[in-house]
């Protein structure tokens, strides 16, 4: 019995151990892809035509379509999630973004593909994130996060230096066909990697979505608030930040490549840093990434823009290590599938909000960087206020101020969702009505015409 | 000599012949026409029941009528008056002229009838929310009577000239009847004082 019960044990090392393996190489691989695609896009697109406000608005349709189409899975979706609905949203996330150069005679249906792959990263990541979370737990799943993170950077820099070299020694349209194929190719082997995994560690997520108690409920919100916060400011400064040290502070050009590459680098370093902090160390990479809009507007010498480059690398890490303790220290009160979506989401969300708000300011850079610095400002006065590890009030005052931020976001969510609702509706029935009458119209204006013809 | 029996009986049937094609032609038409008004009345049906169209209009017609109710009946008027049409101008295309005036004519009686109901339940309305005078409600309905009763004579067969004398006469004597009627009802007290 005993031999039993430990070689049960060891096989199921055995099976989170290749689990383990098989989610760290699918980042490793799929970091790369990821890498290629999402920064050869933008650059794409601006060959062919598409300015700055084309590229957000494009965005902000795509955001919105992700969050639709997440509250759509969330809602209407079926929990169970399985390896082949996994692979499917794997697969065809990589096959749409493959599909944007083919587009190109077509300038709506290539806004519709690219809306449409941006808004497909969201399944493959709800599932994905699921997945992980069900797979692992507490200090096991902080790791896996952190592998993923440091391998996912790690091929992003070799992605984003595939992408410099192919852009600098091809020629015509064919160089970005090129990065496209090669993107595809290993994105697919990435899928190839999911589909390797074992379909044991799929399990159903139905039993696992709950409505946790109004203290877990509160913190859930509260968390995806303030990442949503955080995350559109981390946006909005990356947006604007290479305009201001190239044409306001006169930076020669290697310095704001630099800017990404220290961001990739620190990323990769700060993982394992961040792995096993106690909770009030995250404090550090909140503060760091909120006020950093402001300490790069008020930094003249371009050169310790790397530096502070490096440093955001380094808080973003933290940030996200940060959201996912919360989520998977969630798990049990609000399930793994609503963790999971929560967590997914916030991406989709953030891309709509900085998209908005960097479409309406585009005309003014230092606008950009003003509603990033609020953003931040916003999501700390958040975090020092409605989470009691961060906070710098009492710690019944920081309940009070939980609640009522849980209540503001449910009811703000509400009435969007309420007016969305209710406006769509509207607009379905009034075409309803408009059909209807429209086939009056045609019958009876016939009538009309036949009495005029036949002299009547 | 042919039997004028077996004679007669040939000529109606090389008419039947001649006639028959026509004749399955129109079933085969009406059949169509059918099957396109049940198809249209079950979409129509569907997507008001969908929709909800019927909740945009409760608040103004109340249960009185149902929005979906009129539209299926006038989409297949509108297809039964095709129909009509399409049958007459395959039969009888000499004749499509006689349709457009059946119909304008049945058009017009309708539009009679309508107006009259019409009329009358405005005026039983008018009657239940203002307090009036008996005396004052016999004469709005003669008032409408002489009304109607116009409306009735322009859908008639008579000539034109009685038409319109009967037409110019009511009108007359409508006139007449509003001035001393407004006559009386303002100075009524003033004229009982002075006799």
């Amino acid at each position: 019995m005993l031999f039993k019960q430990s070689r049960i044990g060891s096989l199921r090392f055995v099976v989170n151990k290749f689990t383990f393996l098989s989610f760290s190489t699918e980042a490793l691989i799929a970091g790369f892809y990821i890498a290629v695609t999402r920064s050869i896009t933008p650059i794409f697109l601006v060959a062919n035509g598409y300015r700055l406000e084309d590229i957000l608005s494009i965005n902000v349709f795509a955001g919105l379509f992700s969050l639709l189409l997440g509250l759509l899975l969330y809602k209407y979706g079926s929990k169970n999630i399985s390896k082949p609905k996994l692979l499917i949203a794997h697969t065809m996330e990589r096959v749409l973004w493959f599909a944007i150069p083919f587009m190109l005679n077509d300038r709506l249906l290539l806004t519709l593909v690219y809306g449409l792959a941006v808004a497909s990263t969201l399944p493959t990541s709800i599932y994905m994130q699921t997945t992980i979370l069900t797979s692992f737990n507490g200090v096991s799943y902080r790791k896996i996060v952190g592998v993923r993170s440091a391998l996912g950077a790690l091929s992003s820099i070799l992605g984003q230096a595939f992408v410099v070299l192919t852009l600098a020694t091809g020629v015509g349209e064919s160089k970005y066909l090129n990065l496209y194929e090669t993107a595809f190719i290993i994105g697919i082997l990435s899928s190839t990697i999911v589909a390797l995994t074992p379909a044991g560690i799929f399990k159903n997520a139905k039993t696992m979505v709950r409505n946790g108690s109004l203290d877990a409920e509160a913190r859930a919100t509260n968390s995806f608030i303030l990442l949503v916060a955080i995350v559109s400011s981390y946006m909005l400064l990356n947006m604007a930040w290479t305009p201001r040290i190239m044409y306001d502070l006169k930076a020669p050009d290697y310095v704001a490549a630099s800017i990404g590459f220290a961001q990739t680098v620190a990323s990769i370093g700060s993982s394992f840093f961040w792995i096993n902090r106690n909770t009030k160390t995250y404090r550090l990479a909140l503060i760091l990434l909120a006020s950093m809009p402001l300490m790069v507007y008020f930094t003249f010498q371009p050169e310790l823009h790397i530096l502070l480059a490096l440093a955001y690398g380094f808080s973003v890490v933290g940030v996200n290590m940060y959201a996912a303790r919360i989520y998977s220290d969630l798990i049990g009160e609000i399930g793994v599938f609503r963790a999971g979506t929560l967590l997914a989401s916030t991406n989709s969300l953030a891309l709509a909000l900085a998209s908005i708000v960097g479409y309406t300011v585009s005309a003014t850079p230092s606008v950009v960087f003003l509603a990033s610095a609020l953003l931040g400002v916003i999501g700390l006065s958040i975090a020092l206020t409605g989470f009691p590890e961060f906070a710098i009030i009492p710690k019944n005052y920081v309940q009070l101020y939980s609640r009522i931020m849980y209540q503001t976001g449910v009811s703000s969510y509400n009435l969007a969702v309420y007016a969305m609702s209710e406006s769509a509706k509207a607009s379905l029935r009034i075409v309803g009505l408009s059909l209807m009458l429209m086939l009056l119209f045609i019958i009876y204006r016939t009538i009309y015409y036949i009495m005029i013809i036949t002299g009547g | 000599m042919v039997n004028p029996v077996l004679e007669a009986l040939q000529l109606t049937l090389e008419e039947l012949a001649f006639y028959l094609p026509k004749i399955v032609f129109s079933i085969g038409i009406i059949v169509v026409y059918v099957l396109i008004a049940l198809v249209i009345t079950k979409i129509i049906r569907k997507t008001i029941k969908f929709l909800k169209i019927d909740e945009i209009f409760k608040p103004f017609l109340k249960e009185t009528i149902s929005v979906s109710d009129l539209v299926v009946f006038f989409v297949n008027l509108g297809l039964a008056l095709l129909a009509m049409y399409t049958l007459t101008s395959i039969l009888l295309p000499e004749h499509l002229h006689v349709l457009t005036s059946i119909i304008g004519y049945v058009g017009r009686i309708v539009s009679v009838v309508f107006i009259i109901f019409f009329t009358f339940i405005l005026l039983n309305s008018i009657i239940e929310r203002v307090k009036m005078e008996t005396k004052m409600k016999g004469f709005m309905l003669l008032m409408t009577l002489f009304i109607t009763l116009i409306l009735i004579i322009d859908v008639t067969a008579i000539s034109e000239e009685v038409k319109a004398s009967l037409t110019w006469g009511i009108s007359l004597g409508l006139g007449l009847a509003i001035g001393v009627f407004a006559a009386w009802y303002f100075f009524h007290e003033y004229l009982r004082k002075t006799s």
